[in-house]
């Protein structure tokens, strides 16, 4: 059975409607990627995974549980982390406190959170440098890092990633794809929501692809990279560019 | 009983007037009690200084003006919390000086104002005494006439000029309406209104005491505004009634209960402000189904063939950025950025999200203050002119997401955009008073409207709901309230998000014809295919510079820009 | 004015100053929290004040001595009272024009809010106002600080007098106003708040009980106001209608403190009650004043204030 599993879903803000009966499912272990440019639904789309947003219709079962309609608590209990775009570190905080709130749930078990803590630093070793800093003077590929780094916190057997790649520099998107791949290797399974292509192309096994709010292509990785129409989405028809 | 009738037609002046503010303005005035306290003291204090009793009630609804003018002033900028808090606290602060000069409030016995009031007009040589028959007549015509007034306003240009203040000023100033003017103009009107209904209270009860003019009567007054809703005629005078039924309620129910009637008025009132609030959104669902007088739909006075021809007869610029440097807060978004938006092309500015496309069009637009770098128009440098002076200039953006103004239709929305682009000195006080030049202006700005509204390819649903525009047309009326401020650049932040692919061939169109008729157009866009099809020239950002510029051949060959949409090798490749 | 009098106004306006503090603090902490302008913080100050006389003495009070028993029953009943009053407040008249978690406005209906607030201050003062008909009340002293020593008075240098109880309000107010500020930066529920304080949608997305969070800000606030309704009641004849007035006085100086430092609440409380102190000494000035300096100062803080303040109060340029 799917870890996750998006049946049909719609969704609107206000009278507008985003996202039109998108389904798609991910698998254990896998990274999926969910391709799309600016305005497609793609953040919508993790919002309604995390419970921010109420679909109109549709439903999300993960892990065998359907937590269409339950709120980000229990979701997060439930172990989907969802690590929102733009990067948002609570700034005025350090480092450590950041990733101590990322387990707020189990805050009664210190040995555990702070074996979770040591986790992330091995993983991310440059945070650990920078434990006592507030998170609001790390660089930009930093603070990308901690978010990461405070989705894992709980644990999570699925973790969203909202555009993480926004606003980095090349070198720290490499960084990023390379400390992606090895939270996979540790067992964690990625929902990653880009616009980049080629980070996605580089770690994803499955690609799907989202465009006006409805999933137009979806497939592994190869087959949706050889699609034409991957090409003319982002650069449309007859453009010089493909 | 007849002097309570002609108290409350006073106090429906004031309702009336804090309409202005609250209903039609969308400020949270909660100081009206202090501008009746300007008027019922002021009156005493005026008449004893030797004035007329007419005299001193102009001059004190003059000074109560000057009052709202200045408090309008110093809370335009504040948010609506912070705009409640500012004017809570002024009502507190004029009731804080009453207390605390004697010599002006009379202390807690008030001003007795012992003479009969008399009328003396020397015109028609009548002496009028005023009884309280008298007042009622005179309170009654003073609502009357204000209803009409408001009425009449709020179908010509402040109406226009209201609803985008308080619906989306952030809109209404992109548009070129001076926000903070008009809003203390407003506060202004409010205040006198409440003057005249202050300085008639007085003269009716005879005295002055600051106990009457207390908060507590801000917080009525407040109370029968918002009950009335947001902008509808009549709301006002039903909002008093509510209040004005409150006290003898209070005593039905006290006597019932066996408590003291004073205290249990109070308490219905708290009860009642309780109740607003959670009763508004249902009231103005419920309003909201009742269907709105729908404009009649008026044909141009030329025929369409001609419109589309039509041209702005402004001479085209171009916009300049000169290594522009932005930042909001600590963080640099834009640094160096050059770029040359030119009349008569379409200029695209794309890029990855978080390059900073955006940020350079606010910056371009006056919104943003640069933290280096020059901007010109042509030769003139407008480096740090506000947004209001560029939209002066003929510079007008759009915004990314759609600011709606759910109840103006189309056509009204458009004469919006021209009212701001060409602004008439006081629009509204010559249009009450039925103004000639004014109706040449008004025709002129409907035809310019027509002309704009054929431009942008919406002449069809020019009288149509907003509502049931399609999330595309919305986007093309955005552009079109752009155009009609006689832009010369326009500055157009994704415009296509939501289009269909029909809708993105309209916007093309209609961009190409806005090119042809000499507007500098810079399109900040993410849809390729669109910007490919369109642009004359094209920009690429990559986080916070100029990545690559030039024809779209030229970028398009870049190999830094294909890196950066196609990544560094070839997609069909990767996973070979 | 000389050295002595000085002194003697500086302390008794420390004295004041702690207890708008200790209300400026709370009003910061559900500002910091939910951008909420509450505008009944000052009338729990009141109503926790009145509602824990109206239990333990009556609705005729008066200033007599209390036993021990009455004493501890008043104060715990007074914040406590402030409390409950804040919670009520909250779930009625603010909570439910507040927006969702991650919801994209951030701050709700916010003429809901503002005309929920007024209302639930109205109610308060109404509704105490229909069983307590007198002008102004002799709130007796709980804390019995007047009786440490036997003139209830200490001398000061240059010839002024300070009595025992200033120090004692100035005392405890400052040590719960350091402890509650340092609990906020120190535990877990703390840091919590603050991770709620700076993005309500991140913190959401951790699991963090965010409703619960403010619902405790909240109650946290209304016992500081209690706290201090405590602290200065006994010093003044309190009326009922004198909530508002203090409300505002503490929105002033959370204002001058820097809208949303707990720390700097407290610190503004002190500087308004020293000026305000200074005023009501002043011959040039006089009792008068003292209301109309502060509200004025708020007056001006608002429309004049820093770029700090302009950026949570002021409208958003998008």
């Amino acid at each position: 059975m799917a870890l996750l599993d998006v049946r049909g879903l719609c969704a609107r803000h206000g009278a507008v409607p985003v996202m039109d009966d998108v389904s798609f499912h991910v698998e254990r272990g896998e990274i999926v990627a969910l391709l799309g440019g600016n305005g497609a639904g793609k953040t919508t789309v993790a919002r309604v995974l995390s419970g921010l947003h109420r679909p109109s219709s549709g439903e999300v079962v993960f892990d065998g549980r359907d937590i269409t309609r339950c709120d980000p608590r229990r979701i997060v209990q439930a172990g989907l982390s969802h690590v929102p775009d733009g990067r948002r570190v609570f700034p005025s905080l350090t480092v450590e406190e950041n990733l101590t709130l990322g387990a707020y749930l189990d805050g009664r078990r210190k040995n555990v959170v702070a074996e979770r803590r040591e986790g992330v630093y091995r993983t991310f070793p440059s945070l650990s440098e920078r434990r006592a800093q507030r998170a609001g003077s790390l660089s930009g590929g930093e603070q990308q890092m901690l978010v990461i780094g405070r989705g894992l916190m709980s644990d999570p057997s699925l973790l969203v990633l909202d555009e993480p790649s926004a606003g980095l520099a090349p070198a720290s998107i490499a960084a990023l794809a390379e400390d992606i791949a090895a939270i996979r290797a540790a067992g964690t399974t990625v929902l990653l929501i880009e616009q980049h292509l080629q980070l996605a192309l580089r770690l994803a096994d499955r690609l799907v692809v989202l465009q006006e709010g409805h999933v137009i292509l979806s497939g592994s990785t190869a087959a949706v990279a050889a699609d034409p129409r991957i090409g003319r989405m982002y650069f449309g028809d007859g453009n010089p560019l493909t | 009983m007849t002097v309570e009738l002609a108290h409350h037609l006073y106090l429906l002046i004031a309702v009336l007037g804090l309409a202005l503010s609250v209903s039609y303005g969308g400020q949270p005035v909660l100081c009206q009690g202090a501008f009746l306290a300007v008027g019922g003291f002021g009156v005493v204090h005026l008449e004893r200084a030797g004035l007329p009793l007419a005299a001193a009630v102009f001059a004190a609804a003059a000074i109560a003006a000057c009052a709202g003018y200045l408090v309008g002033l110093l809370t335009a900028r504040l948010r609506g919390a912070a705009v409640a808090l500012s004017t809570w606290a002024f009502a507190w602060l004029v009731y804080a000086l009453l207390h605390a000069f004697p010599a002006v409030s009379g202390g807690s016995q008030g001003l007795v104002r012992p003479t009969p009031a008399r009328l003396d007009s020397a015109l028609f040589g009548v002496t009028v005494t005023l009884t309280p028959p008298v007042h009622v007549a005179v309170a009654g015509t003073l609502c009357l006439l204000s209803l009409t007034a408001v009425a009449r306003l709020t179908r010509g240009p402040a109406g226009l000029d209201w609803a985008a203040l308080r619906e989306a000023p952030a809109l209404a100033t992109s548009l070129g309406v001076p926000v903070l003017r008009r809003r203390a103009a407003l506060l202004a009107t409010t205040a006198a209104f409440a003057a005249v209904s202050g300085a008639g209270i007085t003269v009716l009860l005879g005295v002055a005491a600051p106990s009457d003019v207390s908060p507590l009567l801000s917080l009525q007054l407040f109370v029968a505004a918002l009950i009335g809703g947001t902008a509808r005629l009549w709301g006002p005078v039903l909002g008093l009634l509510v209040i004005a039924v409150i006290p003898p309620l209070g005593e039905v129910l006290a006597d019932a209960v066996g408590l003291p009637a004073e205290a249990s008025g109070g308490v219905l009132t708290a009860l009642t402000l309780v109740a607003v609030p959670f009763l508004r959104k249902p009231i103005e669902r419920l309003t909201a189904r009742w269907p709105e007088r729908a404009e009649r739909p008026r044909e141009p006075v030329e025929d369409s063939e001609k419109f589309a021809t039509l041209t702005t007869s402004r001479a085209g610029v171009t916009l300049t950025a000169q290594r522009l440097d932005v930042g909001i807060g600590e963080s640099d978004i834009l640094t160096g950025v050059n770029l040359e938006v030119r009349a008569g092309e379409v200029h695209a500015l794309i890029g990855p999200n978080g390059s900073g496309k955006t940020t350079a069009l606010r910056a371009l637009a006056g919104a943003l203050r640069p933290k280096g770098g020059r901007i010109s128009l042509e030769e003139t440098d407008v480096t740090g002119a506000g947004q209001f002076e560029m939209v002066r200039r003929g510079v007008t953006r759009t915004f990314q997401r759609t600011v709606g103004l759910e109840r103006l239709c189309p056509h009204r929305q458009v004469l919006l955009g021209v009212r701001g682009g060409t602004p008439v000195p006081f629009a509204a006080v010559r249009d009450l008073f039925g103004s000639a030049s004014m109706h040449d202006h008004a025709a002129t700005a409907d035809r310019e409207a027509w002309r704009v509204l054929h431009v942008t390819e919406l002449a069809q649903r020019a009288f149509d709901r907003p509502g049931t525009l399609g999330a595309g047309e919305q986007r093309l009326l955005q552009v079109a309230r752009a155009v009609a401020t006689r832009a010369r650049v326009l500055l157009l932040d994704e415009p296509a998000v939501g289009m269909t692919g029909p809708e993105r061939a309209t916007l093309a169109r209609v961009l190409r014809r806005l090119a042809a008729d000499g507007v500098a157009v810079l399109l900040v866009e993410h849809d390729v295919a669109l910007v490919y099809g369109v642009a004359d020239r094209i920009t690429v950002l990559d986080r916070g510079r100029v990545l690559a510029s030039g024809t779209p051949e030229a970028t398009a060959a870049d190999p830094a820009v294909r890196r950066i949409y196609l990544g560094d090798a070839d997609p069909s490749s990767t996973h070979a | 004015m000389s050295g002595g009098v000085a002194l003697q106004a500086f302390m008794s306006g420390l004295a004041l100053g702690t207890a708008y503090g200790l209300i400026a603090m709370g009003f910061s902490l559900v500002f910091r929290l939910t951008g909420v302008v509450s505008f009944a913080h000052g009338d729990l100050v009141v109503g926790g004040v009145f509602i824990g006389v109206l239990v333990v003495l009556g609705s005729t009070p008066v200033a007599a001595a209390l036993d021990v028993m009455h004493s501890v029953g008043l104060a715990v009943l007074v914040v406590a009272a402030g409390a409950a009053l804040s919670a009520s407040v909250y779930l009625l008249a603010v909570r439910p024009f507040l927006p969702g978690a991650g919801h994209r406005s951030a701050r709700g209906d916010v003429l809901g809010w503002v005309a929920g607030g007024l209302a639930a201050g109205l109610l308060i003062r109404e509704v105490l106002g229909l069983v307590l008909t007198q002008d102004a009340y002799a709130v007796p002293d709980p804390l019995r600080l007047g009786s440490l020593t036997p003139s209830g008075a200490l001398q000061l240098p240059g010839g002024g007098t300070v009595a025992v109880r200033t120090l004692g309000v100035i005392g405890i107010g400052l040590a719960v106003g350091i402890l509650v500020e340092r609990l906020l930066v120190l535990t877990p529920v703390g840091t919590a708040m603050k991770a709620v304080s700076e993005d309500p949608t991140a913190a959401a997305l951790l699991g963090l009980p965010v409703r619960r969070l403010v619902f405790a800000a909240f109650v946290v606030a209304g016992a500081l106001a209690g706290l201090a309704g405590l602290l200065i009641s006994p010093d003044r004849s309190l009326s009922v209608d004198d909530g508002v007035v203090l409300g505002l006085k503490a929105m002033a100086a959370a204002l001058v403190g820097g809208l949303g430092s707990v720390r700097g609440a407290l610190a503004g409380g002190l500087a308004l009650g020293v000026i305000e102190s200074f005023v009501v000494a002043s011959s040039v000035l006089g009792p008068q004043y003292a209301d109309v300096i502060p509200l004025a100062i708020l007056l001006i803080v608002l429309a004049l204030g820093r770029r700090g303040l302009r950026s949570t109060l002021r409208e958003d340029p998008e």
